[in-house]
């Protein structure tokens, strides 16, 4: 019989996308609006200078707007009885298992850019040297909620979680 | 001082006075041929400059080992290791003793000459290892077997010990011809440091004067062989101080201790119950040989660290025979020898056509040099379209060296040619599984498969994903099962 695995049940909160726009222009927008700047002042150098805007803003430009989207499809959590569940990435797409007993620590995540669209992540970590699992683009309550619930599990399991 | 930190009060004990003595080894040993170095180079601003900042840097590591030797208090309790350490910012460090994975004793050559000894104690989580530097030989060989939880009474049994003739291994090290380059690197670095051209340097100038007359072959062929010469050298000088002695063997309380060094002695006690499996690991030149080393998958010892990864070493470069017996020793079970099931053809072709892309990359900028420097030839980027041949050759071995399986209590994997690894990892250490899809994997089905232990990430690579997750299923069952679904058939056209 063919297997795949089936997408963890919920999605992230849709502000999310807003969220990864605006973390997509801060390194995309600078370098497009000096150029674009330096294009009006400069005459001389100006059809070289709109050559290197159309470089610049043309992938930048894709990647403002398919990136953002591309990730809400993707990213997707889960929380079962025994294990958290995480699908995450726009074009490399990783899905994540860790079992509730080997989790260690649970963590909100909050930068200043998902504070402003009031979002948060959720950090869980295993003994595993392979990284932590992230949630991303949470909506805020939501997120305490969920690592309030995750730490009170995680703490009910005995043992060093190695 | 503050109370309770005095020797003897609660147990607490202070280092080894004779850290004092290492301490100011770093300061002295290094200044007398430095300052005899200016003097007879004779004295000017631009020589003793860099030779006081040198000199200061020494001293400061010099009151650092001072302040460490007088601040620094440890004790072992029943339930504990405890040290106490820091002037301003003290710390208290303290690990359950249960919790002790590894002690590692080692001791350089002034630490030998002293009659000292560092003890590391490593617990897992990176941040929580303990470090006595140092304390005397026999305190570090007591609390080898106070924390190994050994006993002295019984003898141990020998696993493995070093044979003479596996030395022709150690010339078969990538590190080879960059060791090769080391000395070179230095020479220029310490000539930077006190401001010297190369050119001012009498015999260097007439290297390159004899090499700048010689035909570009003959200066080609003689600084290849020189440099492999030096390299050669080098990695027999290396491997003899690194492994001279080598043992392995099965301590009574049931943890493994290796011994090697010449120069710097090293003993590491690993603890049964925190072995996790073995990596085989045969680098390109060493799989030609015959050979292969060996590494054990320790819980809390980081495999990207590289100083921690050779700590793990089960063994020195030794024939693949030897490597896979004491594997199957350490890990009860010849798992590294059971067989391995092949990865679909689509992984194959992932690899060939991945393998265009180094050759083209190299055309391009051979061509771009060709152009752009005179003395380029044109015709260079022909070499390119050359390789292309042992890219595919290397792209089939890779998709070869591919496999996964199982045995009893190990879940194995094998990948990679520039470096192949055989790893058996024991199925009751996985504590997670990602699956990893890149977009040239999804187009053909394929998936990427990671274990996540507390000793490591190991990848099955590029199965089909039906085959990965059954894989998955069957090492480790029902922690995947519930995420597992049948795929949805393919839906006939015009339904």
């Amino acid at each position: 019989m063919e297997m795949e695995l089936r997408p963890p049940r919920h999605r992230v909160a849709p502000r999310a996308i807003r969220w990864w726009t605006a973390q997509a222009l801060v390194p995309t927008m600078p370098p497009a609006l000096v150029l674009a700047l330096l294009a009006l002042l400069i005459a001389p150098a100006r059809p070289w200078l709109l050559l290197a805007l159309l470089i610049v803003a043309v992938p930048g430009l894709a990647y403002v707007l398919l990136m953002p989207r591309q990730r809400y499809r993707v990213h997707r959590w889960e929380v079962t009885d025994d294990a958290v569940y995480a699908a995450s990435g726009w074009l490399w797409h990783k899905w994540r298992v860790a079992p509730m007993s080997r989790i260690q620590t649970v963590d909100t995540l909050r930068g200043p850019l998902q504070q402003i669209f009031n979002l948060s992540g959720v950090k869980v970590t295993t003994a595993s040297a392979a990284g932590s699992i992230k949630i991303q683009g949470l909506d805020r309550r939501l997120a305490a909620d969920l690592v309030e619930q995750l730490a009170a599990r995680a703490q009910a399991v005995p043992g060093d979680a190695t | 001082m503050s109370r309770g930190l005095v020797h003897g009060g609660d147990g607490w004990e202070r280092l080894d006075a004779r850290t004092v003595a290492i301490a100011l080894s770093w300061s002295v040993a290094p200044s007398v041929p430095a300052v005899a170095a200016v003097v007879t180079m004779g004295p000017s601003l631009r020589t003793v400059i860099p030779l006081v900042a040198v000199l200061a840097v020494l001293t400061g590591i010099a009151a650092y080992g001072l302040l460490r030797y007088a601040t620094t208090r440890y004790r072992v309790t029943g339930e504990r290791v405890e040290v106490r350490s820091g002037l301003l910012f003290r710390r208290h460090r303290s690990v359950p003793r249960d919790r002790v994975r590894a002690v590692d004793v080692t001791a350089g050559p002034v630490h030998r000459l002293l009659g000292v000894a560092v003890v590391r104690i490593g617990a897992g989580e990176h941040e929580s290892g303990l470090r006595l530097d140092a304390v005397s030989r026999s305190r570090a060989g007591s609390l080898r077997l106070l924390l190994g939880r050994e006993n002295a009474t019984s003898a141990p049994a020998a696993l493995a010990e070093l044979r003479p003739a596996w030395i022709a291994f150690a010339l078969l090290s990538s590190w080879t011809p960059l060791i090769g380059l080391a000395p070179f690197g230095a020479l220029f670095r310490v000539l930077e440091i006190f401001g010297v051209e190369p050119a001012e340097v009498g015999f260097l100038r007439d290297v390159w004067e004899q090499a700048t007359r010689s035909s570009p072959a003959v200066v080609a062929v003689a600084a290849t062989s020189t440099v492999l010469a030096i390299g050669v050298l080098g990695a027999l000088l290396l491997h003899v101080e690194v492994w001279w002695g080598f043992r392995l063997t099965r301590e009574p309380g049931g943890a493994y201790r290796m011994r090697r060094g010449l120069l710097t002695t090293r003993s590491l006690s690993l603890q049964a119950d925190r072995l996790r499996g073995a990596e085989l690991s045969e680098p390109l030149p060493l799989r030609w040989g015959g050979g292969a080393r060996l590494r054990a998958l320790v819980a809390g010892i980081d495999p990207d660290d590289r100083e921690e990864r050779t700590s793990a070493a089960l063994l020195p470069p030794a024939p693949r025979r030897t490597a896979l017996k004491v594997a199957a020793q350490v890990l009860g079970d010849p798992a590294l020898t059971a067989h391995l099931r092949p990865h679909p053809r689509a992984a194959l072709r992932l690899r060939l056509s991945r393998a265009v892309w180094p050759p083209a990359f190299l055309a391009v900028s051979l061509a771009g040099l060709g152009a752009w420097l005179s003395w380029v030839p044109d015709t260079l980027w022909l070499l390119a379209p050359a390789c292309v041949p042992v890219a595919l050759l290397l792209a089939a071995d890779a998709h070869r060296s591919l496999g996964h399986g199982l045995t009893g209590r190990y879940l194995l994997t094998r990948y990679g040619t520039a470096r192949r690894r055989t790893v058996a990892l024991r199925r009751d250490a996985v504590i997670g599984w990602t699956v990893g899809r890149s977009p040239a994997q999804r187009r053909r089905g394929l998936m990427t498969l990671t274990a996540a232990t507390a000793a490591g990430a190991y990848r099955v690579r590029d199965v089909h994903v039906g085959q990965g997750l059954a894989f998955a299923e069957e090492a480790v069952p029902s922690l995947l099962e519930p995420f597992i679904v049948p795929s949805a058939p393919p839906v006939p056209a015009g339904s």
